[in-house]
């Protein structure tokens, strides 16, 4: 059973079923982006597992990212032209994240992630810099382009699966073999003949295409983008504890601990945000330390 | 102008300082100290509540003392996990999530701001004056234990060759701890020179953080000199930007300086080969 790899998402079925079954259960559209978003949040986790944590490139401005990758489809969405304003947002939020490839081209291990932590303080200047682009501190408002909040609901449903689908196809492609080489050996695996390089271009556009599909849901529900996902907390904070869990590399489990980690963060921020930070610290802790043993 | 020039380099000395600090704990520990900018604030916020209870001298003395507690206990959570680079780079952003989280909670959100030196000497803010002197007697005195003392001999030791150091009878985890002890101390001076010419709030200690960061990037690992050519560099760009671009400009220096040198020469301006990729 272990040795297929498709093993692991059959683990997806039951949260998929709970979440295709909420809107025919719940009738509050506030409950159901609330799922919707922590959904969401679990695809960037797993993808962050995928391509980050297997890769054993951690990349610390992961909410530069995401943050970017959002802007860049607020942005685009201002053209009227839903044919122009789809690969606008591809572009933009490709210009934007190319900026973190230079530092995974140049750096290793370590001092990669130092680098990359940087990437992320980086974005609210920038939004200050250029209100009129940004909306300075406080944001930009995305243009809705879903009629019914049901259609959202399913196409934000459909674009995961999609997600998880992809990932498995690389995961079981050469490109998937070559990121655990890298994480294991970089230099034997140049020396193998794989031109590292370009898989980590390749890579890092297919985490960008994915995080800009997958924002484009997330501002949809939301329904603004500001400098604030950009902070640490909670993607990439919540990002590094999921994928300690489990094993890993292991997309799917990470998928179902950011989820839970999502909807943690929403109890804390409700009932206990004076403790919020000290309360995920210790967790953060414990779980390194508990993976480690 | 002559005073942007004047500000820059004081402020390029204070950078120099708290760079020299996570420089020390990368070269002769090993570790990546990402709760460096939470140690930085943490001087701060201890010291603006003992200036109330405390005359100003001995409040200065007993916040780097505390300073330097809390740095010991950092420094044993850190040690633990150093043979891994990667927890030991998670479990230090959880110790700065830690302080920062405490320093919400018992300061809250709000901004501080501290003065310890009103007036003038020699015709420049007394706030100035004292972050120079600070600045420039912490680095005389990190160059005369480096030079001229056994311990600094030590720290040269296990920071070139740990094993071979252990051989020889070095206590590694006593140099470190003394190394990371030093490290502290530079950051409260820092932070008492520093924290006075801007407000405070918890979240500053990041913006620290990627101000060292850039610096130990940009001067090259290990490279005292980098450092100081590179805080200044740093400082004097920052400045000038915030004077004609504007606020926001000068925290996009850090990272835009950063990017430069990855791609120009990514062991940093004065690296001595340390490789980093």
């Amino acid at each position: 059973m272990k040795s297929n790899p498709y093993w692991d998402l059959y683990i997806l079925a039951p949260p998929l079923a709970v979440m295709i079954i909420t809107p025919l259960i719940i009738g509050s559209i506030y409950l159901q982006s609330l799922m919707i978003l922590s959904y969401l949040f679990g695809v960037i986790v797993a993808i962050y597992d995928f391509f980050y944590i297997r890769s054993g490139y951690i990349n610390l401005g992961y909410t530069y990212m995401v943050a970017s990758a959002a802007f860049a489809v607020a942005i685009a969405m201002r053209i009227h032209s839903m044919s122009l304003s789809i690969p606008a947002s591809l572009l933009i939020s490709l210009a934007m994240c190319s900026a973190i490839l230079i530092p995974m081209l140049r750096l290793r291990g370590p001092f990669y992630s130092v680098a990359t932590l940087l990437y992320p303080f980086a974005l609210a200047p920038i939004a200050r810099l250029f209100p009129d682009v940004f909306g300075g501190d406080a944001g930009i408002y995305v243009r809705p382009i879903f009629s019914d909040f049901t259609s959202l609901y399913y196409s934000s449903i459909a674009l995961g699966v999609l997600t998880f689908a992809v990932v498995s196809i690389i995961m079981s492609s050469r490109v998937g073999v070559i990121l655990t080489m890298i994480r294991d050996d970089e230099i034997l695996a140049e020396s193998s003949g794989v031109r590292v390089d370009r898989i980590k271009i390749l890579s890092h556009i297919l985490v960008t295409i994915m995080i800009t599909a997958i924002m484009f849901f997330y501002t949809q529900v939301v329904g603004a983008v500001s400098v604030e996902l950009a902070d640490p907390i909670p993607i990439l904070i919540y990002a590094l504890m999921a994928t300690a869990i489990y094993k890993p590399g292991s997309s799917v489990y990470s998928f179902i601990a950011g989820i839970a980690l999502w909807w943690l963060d929403g109890l804390l921020r409700a009932y206990l945000y004076d403790l919020r930070l000290i309360i995920i610290s210790i967790l953060l802790i414990s779980i390194y330390i508990l993976r480690r043993g | 102008m002559i005073e942007i020039f004047l500000f820059s380099i004081i402020t390029g000395l204070v950078y120099m300082l708290m760079a020299t600090g996570f420089n020390i704990v990368l070269g002769v520990s090993k570790m990546v100290n990402l709760a460096y900018g939470a140690q930085i604030i943490i001087t701060a916020y201890i010291m603006s509540t003992l200036l109330d209870i405390l005359p100003m001298p001995l409040a200065i003395i007993s916040s780097i003392a505390l300073s330097l507690a809390i740095g010991g206990a950092i420094w044993q959570s850190l040690w633990i996990f150093r043979r891994d680079l990667i927890l030991s780079i998670v479990v230090s952003i959880a110790i700065a999530l830690f302080i920062e989280g405490v320093i919400l909670k018992i300061y809250g959100a709000r901004l501080l701001s501290i003065t310890i030196a009103g007036g003038e000497v020699l015709g420049i803010s007394s706030q100035w004056f004292l972050a120079a002197v600070a600045s420039i007697a912490s680095m005389a005195l990190f160059y005369i234990i480096m030079t001229y003392t056994m311990l600094g001999k030590r720290m040269a030791a296990v920071a070139e060759n740990e094993d071979l150091a252990r051989y020889m009878g070095i206590n590694v985890r006593l140099t470190s701890m003394a190394s990371f002890l030093i490290a502290t101390l530079f950051a409260s001076i820092a932070s008492i020179a520093i924290t006075p010419l801007y407000a405070i709030y918890p979240h500053i200690g990041w913006y620290y953080l990627t101000i060292v960061l850039a610096v130990v990037v940009i001067g090259g690992l290990g490279s005292i000199a980098g450092s100081l050519a590179s805080s200044m560099i740093l400082s004097l760009t920052q400045s000038v930007a915030a004077y004609y671009i504007g606020s926001p400009a000068k925290d996009l220096i850090p990272l835009a300086i950063l990017i430069s040198v990855l791609v120009a020469k990514p062991e940093g301006i004065f690296g001595r080969g340390v490789r980093w990729a």
